[in-house]
């Protein structure tokens, strides 16, 4: 099977990078696969699961915001976070959702009613691929 | 009498080696820090080059300008987000940074994003409307974090509260020159930037607009994490230099005191000595 390079980009540097047969995203309008050959396309991510297949298997990571873009030289993953399943700090996404639960219950509506919402739907992504993975 | 004199400077002496003791270790810690920090600002820039290139070239085939984001509209107020430091002994690192938005929100309507305890303390002295405060961030900053900061100018700027959004960082020029500046957010400006290569056919899902519009919060909150990590490193350097000339400057004031203790103990003696010959002369 041919394979193709990915690299994902976060704020905190280089996150992965090297040849891969095939890569699942999440974006805003739903999950969006890549192999070899894809034409030129860019899309905004959702927060959700990232998952790279490689010739050695398959690695998961949780993804939250950003963008992806695929051109004929390599496909670019440009994430404001991102992080390995094994590697989520589920104690800290708890936290989160606690607190972003508490927030949505107190407030009725509004742009801090979104925020919240946002913050919460992040945490339960963190840990829903943190435990299934 | 010169006795009390020689204790007085002996005790100024002891007082000016422990600041000393003091700044060094300070001006250790920050370079250590500096050196940190460095490093984040190296890992940080390809995320940031990418997206603004990303961004340049999807801004290209939005060539309408409709985006709320870029279109410009009669400024009535204004944001700024200052970031300073959280303590201070740091040269006038966090001065420089207040005097530079103090002297831009003339003639404005100005609100306030304060980051670091001191822009916090600057602007409450003041009683400026402030929208909202963060501090104890520069060092432990995550990405996470700052996307709170960067949803809520979103939300500002959507609303209808404010109508540009202005960042004031320090660059970090060298170890030695840091450099307050400013930087506009929103309106957003990319039309200047020329994306590299040809142009290609691509496909933007949904479209070129709704693909921008979404990266914008990316891209804010982006550009101040940016502003933030590279303010904290100008801070670590400020820091070192002005502990640096402070001891220095400590070093200079034992050495003074040294030599004016020797002086006075070097007095003490000949003033005994004449005292004992002028007593043995009198004896005859």
């Amino acid at each position: 099977m041919s394979t193709f390079f990915l690299s994902v980009v976060t704020p905190d540097g280089i996150f992965f990078e090297g040849q891969v047969r095939r890569v699942v995203v999440r974006t805003r309008t739903g999950d969006v696969g890549i192999m070899a050959g894809h034409i030129s396309y860019v899309a905004a991510l959702g927060i959700g699961k990232l998952r790279i297949t490689l010739d050695g298997g398959v690695r998961v990571a949780a993804v939250a915001d950003g963008v992806l873009k695929v051109s004929k030289e390599k496909t670019v993953i440009l994430a404001q976070t991102c992080e390995w399943a094994d590697e989520i700090d589920v104690e800290r996404a708890r936290r989160a959702e606690e607190m972003a639960r508490q927030r949505l219950q107190t407030l009725q509506s509004g742009k801090e009613f979104e925020r919240a919402e946002l913050k919460l739907r992040r945490a339960l992504n963190r840990l829903s691929i943190a435990e299934k993975e | 009498m010169a006795g009390a004199n020689m204790k007085d400077i002996k005790r100024r002496i002891k007082s000016v080696g422990s600041t000393t003791q003091i700044t060094n270790a300070m001006q250790l810690v920050a370079s250590s820090k500096l050196r940190k920090a460095k490093e984040r600002v190296e890992r940080y820039r390809p995320f940031f080059e990418k997206l603004y290139q990303t961004m340049a070239e999807v801004a290209q085939e939005n060539t309408d300008g409709m985006s709320v984001y870029t279109r410009r509209r009669k400024i009535k107020a204004t944001l700024q987000i200052v970031i300073a430091g959280d303590r201070g002994l740091a040269g006038g690192y966090n001065a420089n940074i207040l005097k530079r938005a103090q002297a831009d929100s003339e003639g404005r309507n100005v609100r306030v994003l304060a980051i670091g305890k001191k822009a916090v303390e600057y602007y409450q002295k003041r009683a400026y409307p402030i929208v909202a405060q963060y501090q104890g961030v520069g060092e432990e900053l995550s990405i996470s974090e700052t996307t709170e900061i960067g949803e809520k100018i979103v939300a500002l700027y959507r609303s209808g509260e404010i109508d540009e959004a202005i960042v004031y960082y320090t660059g970090f020029v060298s170890p030695l020159q840091q450099e307050p500046s400013s930087l506009t957010l929103l309106p957003l400006d990319l039309l200047g930037v020329k994306p590299q290569g040809r142009r290609t056919l691509t496909e933007y899902d949904p479209s070129p607009q709704a693909v921008f519009d979404s990266l914008v919060p990316t891209f804010i909150t982006g550009t101040v994490y940016g502003a933030i990590v590279e303010s904290f490193v100008s801070e670590q350097a400020a820091r070192r230099t002005a502990m640096e000339s402070a001891t220095d400057n400590a070093q200079e004031m034992i050495d003074g005191l040294q030599l004016q203790f020797n002086r006075a103990r070097q007095g003490a003696i000949t003033q005994e000595l004449t005292e004992i010959v002028a007593g043995a002369q009198a004896l005859g």
